[in-house]
């Protein structure tokens, strides 16, 4: 028993001194890029992720510092990695505009129209997970709502948390539907970075098929399948082929 | 003089009948080898698009037109018809190539939009025939003709190599040998071949000059007459054809004249070089750079681009060139790749290149216009141009270094006018952001909370909340129902509860008695369902019997009951409060069991 809380206490102790010790790396690699030693910088933040370590803002730092080297396809990665995370943050989605225009291919966005569309932004106002949570709050609150109807003892209060609790209702089923929509559309979004230099995309998946398009370093696409050694993509335009493997990096991985 | 009285003979035959009439003729079918054949095509009117047909067999000199006039007038009985008559001929002198018998076909000729053709002509050259002489004419100077005089000359077509690559350069020198004791003169007809398959340059000559030249192992006068440069443009046996000229030529008869001299004879003479053949190999494929256009030679590779740093709005050019010794025109610059955010506009193409004998040598060079349309670091990327070394015989690629474009905020007066619709445009106060300075770190292999087991419960526990809620009030609500059943549960718990105060007061005797005398009480309205006011001894004895109390045990109680009230007042030692708490104890129980 007493070896077990020791044992605890050390984990502690030592866990206390990772974290502090990464919070001080990142320090020193924020301090590294300042001066501009944009290679050393990299390699710090690097480290951090390799110890299994993950924030938006660490990926934006690292996809600032491939920018200032020049790499525009570990660049976009990277800021496309810290999207995943904070959608929503302005400087992100500046330094990947910054990012993009170094990128050699230009492909119209062809947005997505219709009801899908209004689903799809409905569900992207919050990560699954979050719907998840505003899910159980929702169902205690429902409760709640319910007791107030169950046990209140006016005509009024009862009418109130009785309407209450039937819309407490629908927003649980409403929100359960939304988290694991939102779900499926993240496992289906599975955006990828072009790593190479140039790459062209096939109609099928052989090498002998006929070249569709020429994609270059730092295009966006998207991956739908996978066979053997070959991957479906769709580009910002529509467009489906097959590309390399090897030739892109996904951003999810 | 023979010529006249043809055309006179036609001209009658013309006059005779009013149609169109077109005709050709010659006036034998039989000739000598070393004959002339006038071949006359006539028509009684003026015609257009005289098209000749083809002499196989001969050689033509012409065509000569004469165009005739004449008037006849006829006066019959004093009465005067005037008549005219227009003519035209087309006449060609052939001159035999060979013995045999040839067939030359229809001329055709357009008169007032009709087309009229001449009959074919079937001519039979036999071996040469011996010429009238002429007067003053040396008989012996006629036997010559026979003879085949300028054997000593020879047109040559020398080529610099055989078995060249695929753009490798061949010179081909045209030269004409001849002997030192001949000379030659009017160079005319010139036929060169086409070289198809062949890039192909002249190299101009100014002037022919005669030189000492060695051919077959002797000595020849040679004079170059053309040079020509070629560069194969596709692998395999590749022919030229042959290079023909004519000449004039004074070659000696071989005797002497009246003076001593070597007697000199004017020849006409026809030269041909034989067809040639160029075996040409492919480039090897093994090494063969991706991205090799086709260049062979020797290059240099630059990419230069006019400025670095510039505003956005301003131009800037970049020049990709090449120079060296190789087929410069025959191949394209590899493109620079820019990226978007750089406008790149198509490049002027600028050759400066000489041709001399050894081949094309210069610079061939794109020069791109690059406008850049928004503040940032561009990367332009290394090219790589691949030529094919023919002196070492393998390929080469000489990739060009990156270029770093760097633009700055322009002035404001530069107005996109093709924005890139597709890409996000930053307004022009958005910089490049800054490094995030703090941040939460999450653990990169966290697990969803949607779908886990904590979700469910958390999700599910107020739903299953709601019916446990309704059974427990279903339940609270029976239990207020039953008025009875909670009474006797009340003075039950008022049994236990006085009990429990009397034995903390032991010892204290009214505290005491009075709880016991309230525990006794309760006891009885728990059992016997009576309230305060109907606890009469008599009442209670009845009641007792009635529900099957022992007579013993109604007494035992009574007289406990009875002890108590007195005891009250009554002094009173620990002992006997000990003895009376056990006693209540016991009656009670045992009163519980028998009112069961």
């Amino acid at each position: 028993m007493k070896n077990k809380i020791i044992l605890f206490l050390l984990f502690l102790v030592s866990f206390a001194n990772a974290s502090e010790s990464i919070d001080a790396t990142f320090k020193k690699a924020n301090d590294l890029y300042n001066k501009g030693d944009y290679q050393q910088a990299l390699q710090s933040f690097e480290s951090i992720v390799n110890q299994g370590n993950e924030s938006a803002d660490l990926y934006f730092n690292i996809a600032n510092c491939y920018y200032k080297l020049g790499k525009v396809a570990p660049s976009i990665y990277n800021y496309e990695k810290a999207l995943l995370l904070n959608p929503d943050d302005e400087a992100i989605q500046t330094n990947l505009s910054f990012a993009q225009k170094m990128a050699i291919d230009d492909i119209k966005i062809l947005p997505e129209v219709g009801f899908k569309k209004m689903v799809k932004e409905f569900t992207s106002a919050f990560h699954y997970d979050t719907w998840a949570w505003i899910a159980v709050s929702i169902a205690f609150l429902s409760l709640l709502s319910f007791l107030g109807y169950y046990f209140g003892n006016t005509v009024f209060l009862k009418r109130t948390f009785f309407s209450l609790f039937l819309l407490f209702l629908v927003g649980i089923g409403v929100t359960v539907f939304s988290a694991f929509l939102q779900k499926k559309f993240d496992a289906n979004y599975n955006p990828a970075i072009v790593f190479a230099e140039a790459t062209t995309l096939k109609a099928e998946p052989k090498n002998s098929s006929e070249d569709v398009v020429t994609l270059h370093e730092g295009t966006k696409v998207f991956v739908l399948e996978e066979l053997g050694n070959w991957k479906q993509v769709e580009l910002t335009d529509k467009t489906k082929a097959w590309i390399d493997k090897e030739a892109i990096k996904e951003v999810k991985k | 003089m023979k010529k006249i009285i043809l055309g006179i003979i036609i001209f009658i035959s013309v006059s005779v009948s009013a149609q169109v009439k077109f005709e050709a003729q010659t006036d034998r079918d039989t000739y000598g080898l070393n004959e002339r054949i006038p071949l006359v095509f006539s028509i009684n009117n003026e015609g257009d698009n005289f098209v000749a047909p083809k002499f196989t067999g001969f050689k033509a000199d012409g065509p000569f037109i004469n165009k005739g006039n004449q008037t006849s007038i006829t006066i019959v009985n004093g009465r005067m018809t005037q008549k005219r008559e227009i003519s035209t001929q087309v006449i060609y002198y052939l001159t035999p190539t060979k013995k045999g018998t040839f067939t030359i076909g229809s001329a055709s000729i357009e008169y007032n939009g009709t087309v009229y053709k001449s009959q074919p002509i079937k001519i039979k050259i036999t071996d040469p025939i011996q010429m009238p002489s002429y007067p003053g004419q040396n008989p012996r100077q006629q036997q010559q003709q026979n003879y085949n005089f300028g054997e000593g000359i020879h047109l040559v077509g020398e080529l610099s190599t055989k078995n060249p690559y695929v753009n490798e350069p061949v010179t081909v020198i045209y030269k004409l040998y001849f002997p030192y004791n001949s000379s030659v003169s009017n160079f005319r007809n010139f036929q060169a071949p086409k070289y198809e398959d062949f890039w192909s340059q002249y190299i101009d000559i100014k002037q022919l000059r005669a030189e000492k030249g060695k051919f077959n192992g002797k000595d020849y006068s040679m004079v170059v007459l053309r040079k020509v440069i070629l560069y194969p443009l596709e692998a395999g046996a590749k022919k030229i054809e042959p290079f023909k000229i004519d000449i004039d030529a004074e070659v000696p008869t071989g005797r002497r004249d009246f003076f001593g001299q070597y007697e000199m004879t004017a020849i006409e003479k026809s030269l041909s070089t034989g067809m040639q053949t160029i075996n040409v190999k492919p480039l090897p494929e093994n090494g063969k750079p991706e991205g090799f256009t086709g260049a062979v030679g020797k290059f240099d590779f630059k990419v230069t681009p006019s400025k670095t740093t510039l505003k956005a709005g301003e131009s800037l050019d970049l020049e990709v060139s090449v120079s060296g010794k190789g087929n410069l025109k025959l191949f394209t610059l590899p493109k620079p790749i820019v990226p978007s955010a750089l406008e790149m506009y198509d490049p002027a193409h600028n050759e400066n290149v000489q041709t001399p004998v050894t081949g094309m040598v210069g610079k061939i060079s794109d020069k791109y216009t690059i406008i850049p349309q928004f503040k940032g670091k561009y990367t332009i990327k290394p090219i790589a141009f691949s030529y094919y070394d023919l002196a070492s015989k393998s390929y080469k690629t000489i990739t060009s270094k990156e270029i770093i474009i760097d633009v700055a905020e322009g002035d404001g007066t530069f107005v996109a006018n093709t924005p890139s619709a597709n890409k996000q445009t930053i307004q022009k106060k958005e910089v490049f952001q800054f490094n995030k300075l703090k941040t939460e770190f999450v653990s990169a292999s966290r697990e969803d909370f949607l779908g886990s087991g904590l979700f469910y419960s958390l999700l599910l526990a107020p739903l299953l909340l709601i019916p446990i809620v309704m059974i427990a009030r279903k339940q609270k609500e029976a239990k207020d129902a039953d008025v009875v059943g909670n009474r006797v549960r009340n003075n039950n718990r008022l049994v236990k509860k006085y009990l429990s105060e009397a034995k903390k007061q032991m010892g204290d005797k009214v505290p005491f008695y009075m709880a016991m005398e309230k525990a006794l009480h309760n006891f009885l309205k728990a059992k016997l369902h009576i309230e305060t006011v109907e606890m009469s001894k008599d009442n209670i004895i009845e009641l007792l019997q009635q529900r099957n109390a022992s007579e013993n045990s109604i007494n035992q109680f009574m007289e406990l009951m009875n002890d108590c009230e007195f005891a009250r007042y009554a002094p009173a030692t620990d002992i006997a409060m000990t003895n009376d708490f056990e006693r209540a104890v016991e009656r009670i129980s045992e009163l519980e069991k028998q009112l069961k």
